[in-house]
């Protein structure tokens, strides 16, 4: 599926490329530069994005959702995505002056960083709010992540208010989310971090298995908790700050993908975060195409297209698990 | 043996005003008791290493416990809490095998599960979710999966010990008995069992040596009949007890509570 999903998005463009000519490409045999430049320059950084992305924001929501033992645990939804944005925006406002003296590699880097900070400095303060005796408040998180949501998009909407005519529809895509706006190179910085932090947070699948019981069961297990916090966040920090760093807020596929690993492979992590990994990868994979081939010549925001499926999987969600969320019925 | 060492503790999560000086012997069933909120829970989250006293020590075989690490902690003693916010979909072997996660890779886990699941009737929940079962049935899992990490616990011949909050909520009569006929199997000279319970009468009837706390405190312990004497009984709980003879066995069997003709 991941690799049918690659394909598909390799063959989607402007140009209409035959998958000859896209093999071709990708071999480094392709006598036509123009095709071999749009297959290499563009489609490919794009889909190895796609792919990378979606499976990190997957693994992000499953290793949260786990670690906070909370379904609603989305990086979209309790804030670590705009934490991120925000720690990016900074970067991009305040520290652009800095930045502009550095070389473009250091630059793509900072912004990275800027939005890992920001996505670890939004789970900390998510851990300390909604931390009680008998676990994570999952409310407690919920209007966490509404405070951070709203900071974000005002913070944000300041500096599209700000900005010049051209720029505000740059901007205006942090809070859409999009996979055309990450230039080659920046894809190239970001396929080492995201890596990283998807093996990582994959590493921790028997402990988060551990967390599921109960903090107190799993350090009974013999399972350092707060050692596996301090990863996962720093994982998850790094994977989703990497990621909205490159294409801005992409809601609801880190609350949807585990959700649905869950009822076909099961509880267990060893299984669910791979399995979320990859469906997550193959789910942006094929809605990133799709974004480039509903409106014909333009192409929606991916953003959006998340959000307009993943609200209503949220909105079931709600009616059908009030139990187990332990909400007022 | 445990040695609890003029232990005290003070701060938000939890209180034990003692001093309180007790040795937990191997090769015995401990049973503490007391009126609720008294810090049976607190003692045993201590016993556990889940809480660190704020005077005084606990030591285990000589040791102090704050010098084991979690890890090995997990290979010399068990924990069952009283509640349990399990709240995901895992199933039944699934939560029973986590008891077996301080010995990875260790071949005893399969056929320990498989033990585990038989001893508490569990064999027809295999593959179901643990929370779609009754709170009777989670209890029996939970039990299942604290005696599958005793039972490998013991494997290498050190000492090592079991604690179990309220471990009788939510179980049937049929379930009661099989759990303390499943502990006194396990007992070994270099093992100890220490339970909190909440009925005097199981409490008499399965205690190697009662434990009755008030205050914070350990008020007596020794032999059931020698700690739960009627008077101790009244100013404790507030309530009549007596000891008879079992009509048929001769054994003494202790009656206490309240009476219907007395409310």
């Amino acid at each position: 599926m991941v690799v049918a999903g690659a394909l598909f998005s390799l063959r989607i463009g402007a140009l209409d490329l035959g998958w000859g000519s896209i093999m071709k490409s990708l071999l480094g045999i392709e006598d036509d530069t123009m095709a071999a430049t749009a297959v290499n320059t563009i489609r490919l950084p794009r889909t190895l994005l796609a792919l990378l992305a979606g499976a990190t924001i997957a693994s992000v929501g499953c290793a949260l959702q786990g670690l906070f033992r909370n379904p609603l645990a989305d990086p979209g939804l309790i804030g670590v995505s705009a934490g991120g944005a925000v720690g990016a925006a900074f970067v991009l406002g305040p520290g652009a002056l800095l930045l502009a003296a550095l070389p473009l590699v250091f630059g793509i880097y900072a912004m990275m960083i800027g939005a890992a900070l920001g996505s670890i400095g939004a789970m900390a303060l998510l851990y300390v709010l909604s931390r009680t005796p008998s676990g994570p408040s999952i409310p407690a998180m919920l209007l966490c992540g509404i405070a951070l949501n709203t900071f974000a998009g005002a913070l944000i909407g300041l500096f599209i208010y700000l900005a010049e005519a051209e720029r505000i529809r740059d901007l205006a895509f942090w809070t859409l989310g999009s996979l055309s706006r990450a230039p080659r190179e920046s894809v190239l910085a970001a396929v080492p971090l995201l890596v990283i932090a998807i093996w990582w947070i994959l590493s921790q699948a028997r402990a988060l298995n551990a967390v599921l019981l109960g903090e107190d069961e799993a350090r009974l297990l013999g399972v350092d908790t707060g050692r596996l916090k301090r990863k996962i966040f720093i994982a998850c920090g790094l994977g989703m700050g990497t990621a909205v760093a490159l294409t801005g807020t992409i809601g609801f596929v880190g609350l949807v993908v585990p959700h649905i690993c869950r009822i076909i492979f099961g509880t267990d992590h060893r299984f669910l975060l791979p399995a979320s990994a990859l469906f997550g990868a193959v789910l942006l994979v094929v809605t990133d195409s799709a974004s480039r081939l509903l409106l014909g010549s333009a192409e929606l925001p991916i953003g959006i297209i998340t959000a307009l499926l993943g609200a209503p999987f949220f909105l079931a969600l709600l009616v059908y698990e009030r139990q187990r969320l332990h909400l007022p019925v | 043996m445990i040695a609890l060492q003029a232990v005290q503790h003070c701060s938000r999560g939890g209180f034990l005003a003692g001093p309180i000086e007790h040795d937990f012997a191997a090769g015995k069933i401990h049973v503490l008791c007391g009126p609720n909120g008294v810090g049976k829970s607190t003692l045993l989250r201590h016993l556990a290493g889940l809480m660190q006293p704020t005077e005084g020590q606990i030591k285990l075989s000589g040791q102090a416990l704050s010098q084991f690490s979690m890890e090995a902690l997990a290979q010399r003693r068990v924990l069952l809490p009283q509640r349990h916010p399990l709240t995901f979909a895992l199933r039944v072997e699934e939560v029973i095998a986590l008891g077996g996660m301080p010995y990875r890779g260790n071949p005893g886990i399969k056929s320990g599960v498989e033990r585990a699941l038989h001893a508490f009737g569990l064999e027809d929940f295999v593959g179901r979710a643990y929370t779609n079962l009754s709170g009777g049935e989670q209890q029996r899992i939970q039990l299942a999966r604290a005696f599958l990490q005793f039972w490998l616990a013991g494997e290498d011949g050190q000492t090592h010990y079991a604690l179990f909050d309220e471990p009788v909520n939510g179980l049937d009569l049929v379930h009661q008995k099989i759990f303390l006929t499943l502990l006194r199997q396990s007992l070994r000279p270099n093992n100890s069992l220490i339970l909190a319970l909440h009925d005097l009468s199981l409490a008499a009837a399965c205690a190697d040596e009662a434990v009755l706390m008030q205050d914070g405190r350990i008020l007596a312990s020794g032999e059931p009949q020698a700690v739960f004497t009627p008077e101790r009984i009244a100013s404790t709980f507030g309530v009549e007890a007596w000891w008879h003879e079992h009509p048929r066995s001769g054994t003494p069997v202790l009656i206490a509570g309240v009476r219907h003709d007395a409310l």
